[in-house]
């Protein structure tokens, strides 16, 4: 595992941001960690990071017994606000991160290259547009190719070439095989980018797994026929069905996943039933995170 | 160790007004030490009817061997303040920026933190001590022909003190995390709050308040002049009382460090 926690908790006051919760983030993965705002993902971050203390409850990184600085240097964040020192240069503020992260300060120019920043690279960091800061904070995190990228809400303000060109780095990264971390709010951004996801509520783990599986596009089915009872009762001794509701002039069926919509139209066709509308649709995901979070 | 030099080296030197502070320090305190003499001609204290600007100046020479090393160093310690708002400037710094929470994020350990400070501390000490010799040996005359590094321990004492008094510096800028704010506090402390307390306390344990403790590492030349045997005294149980300043003003550093939030 890249990142293990173990029922942390973190209270603030009375508030409890962060309630037992326990993740486990295996390697080569890209990460998300889903939940509206205010549901402890930043919180979380700040404490495998070792900028907030836990008030209770463990987390380890690359399965390591203790959390030690040694082991941040080999993760590189990308926090929702960039922070350098504003009077330095672009060059001179990534020298200062290559010294902390003990990588050879030649990938400096580099790194700068790669953000499209080379150009700048001597002008202070207080002059740059929030575009620039962004891409020297993503310059700094890639410093000495970390085994870990870590992202909290990377495309927040950023315009839409700015989430692109983001969202191509964390593709690029991944396919190198470096386990990625992304905390988001956006449904959106998770699905595309990630192939793990975690669902958070209210400091709550209320669920984690496949990308695929967890926010899979379940199969519903509306099907009428003359004798709507009748269609009711023999779809719901169909095997391989979630849910059968009647509705006012159609019956919804909700399919297990892989199952294709002929094989019920012939089970009710070899049931007596001729139907006179078949119309497959799919949930979506906006809807089933809704369902997940409220 | 070199690592975080190098880094706190970074951050320094490209600091302007860090750089105009220390520049300012040695544009005020050099005139003032080359005019030392006319200063002390000027101030009209009588000890037991005697005029003691004049006795010195009758006595020895402000820039006299051995003495100078006293004056200088004494005069010195009035301009700690400067390097003191620099440590302000630096240490609060890193929370208005956030810099202290990346640096952490980054892979610096809270004991790295900190022992970055201490480099800083230590190497403006340094600097500071190194003009100040050398101002010294600009304006040292000899006519007695004494060895000339006779009495350069005011000047270690100097550097001792100005490593506890930065520390001091550093200590308030980890409470209030904000540079106005804490300058002001550093004022208040010194000038008024220190005083009060020294007014209240018994002059036995007033001796002992860190700015008061502090300054006396290096006695007024003018009192040891008068009164040797007395403050020679007072210096060895102070030196011991500075060293444990430094030792509390490091752990509350390291304590406030450990338990602050930063994210």
């Amino acid at each position: 595992m890249v990142l293990q926690t173990n029922n942390l908790t973190k209270k603030y006051g009375r508030l409890t941001a962060l309630d037992d919760f326990t993740l486990d983030i295996p390697k080569g993965t890209v990460y998300g960690i889903l939940g509206p705002n205010g549901s402890g993902k930043t919180t979380t971050l700040a404490i495998v990071l070792d900028v907030l203390r836990e008030n209770k409850g463990t987390f380890h990184w690359f399965d390591e017994s203790e959390p030690n600085h040694i082991s941040r240097k080999k993760i590189g964040s990308i926090l929702e606000t960039p922070n350098f020192y504003p009077y330095l240069s672009a060059e001179k503020n990534l020298k200062i991160v290559a010294a902390i992260k003990e990588v050879d300060k030649s990938n400096v120019d580099r790194i700068l290259n790669i953000v499209g920043l080379l150009e700048r690279r001597n002008d202070k960091f207080a002059t740059f547009s929030l575009g620039m800061k962004q891409r020297l904070s993503i310059a700094a995190a890639l410093l000495g190719e970390p085994e870990v990228l870590l992202l909290d809400e990377p495309t927040n303000g950023l315009d839409p070439q700015g989430i692109s060109e983001i969202r191509q780095l964390i593709i690029e990264v991944a396919q190198r095989g470096t386990t990625v971390i992304i905390a988001s709010h956006l449904l959106d951004e998770i699905e595309k980018v990630c192939t793990n996801v975690a669902i958070i509520k209210k400091g709550k783990l209320l669920t984690q797994g496949k990308v695929d599986e967890i926010l899979s596009d379940d199969n519903i089915l509306e099907l009428k026929s003359d004798d709507l009872n009748k269609l009711y009762l023999t779809v719901k001794t169909f095997s391989g069905i979630k849910n059968v509701e009647q509705l006012a002039n159609t019956v919804r069926v909700t399919l297990e996943n892989e199952i294709p919509a002929y094989r019920v139209n012939q089970f009710l066709f070899e049931n007596g039933i001729v139907l006179s509308h078949l119309e497959s649709k799919k949930k979506s995901l906006e809807m089933q995170f809704l369902e997940f979070t409220n | 160790m070199f690592r975080l030099l190098k880094i706190e080296l970074i951050k320094l030197l490209n600091n302007r007004t860090v750089l105009i502070i220390f520049g300012l320090h040695f544009l005020l305190l050099a005139p003032i030490a080359f005019g030392f003499k006319q200063i002390l001609q000027s101030i009209n204290i009588k000890i037991g009817g005697v005029d003691v600007a004049q006795a010195a100046l009758d006595g020895f020479s402000v820039f006299n061997y051995p003495d100078i090393w006293q004056n200088i160093a004494y005069l010195a310690g009035w301009f700690k303040l400067f390097f003191a708002i620099i440590v302000v400037v630096l240490v609060t710094n890193e929370y208005t920026y956030r810099t202290i929470k990346q640096n952490i994020i980054d892979g610096m350990s809270k004991l790295e933190i900190l022992a970055s400070k201490q480099l800083v501390i230590t190497l403006l000490s340094l600097v500071a001590t190194l003009l100040i010799a050398l101002l010294i040996f600009i304006l040292g005359k000899n006519p007695n022909e004494v060895s000339i590094f006779n009495g350069s321990t005011y000047l270690l004492k100097y550097f001792f003190s100005l490593i506890v008094y930065l520390n001091f510096a550093y200590l308030l800028s980890s409470w209030l995390k904000k540079a106005g704010l804490t300058i002001g506090l550093l004022f208040l402390y010194t000038l008024v709050i220190e005083n009060l307390l020294a007014f209240k306390l018994p002059e036995q344990v007033a001796g002992f308040l860190p700015m008061n403790l502090i300054s006396n590492l290096i006695p007024n030349p003018m009192v040891a002049y008068f009164k040797p045997d007395e403050i020679a005294a007072v210096t060895e149980a102070s030196l011991l009382a500075a060293g444990l300043y430094w030792v509390v003003f490091v752990s509350l550093i390291y304590w406030m460090l450990k338990r602050s939030r930063l994210g």
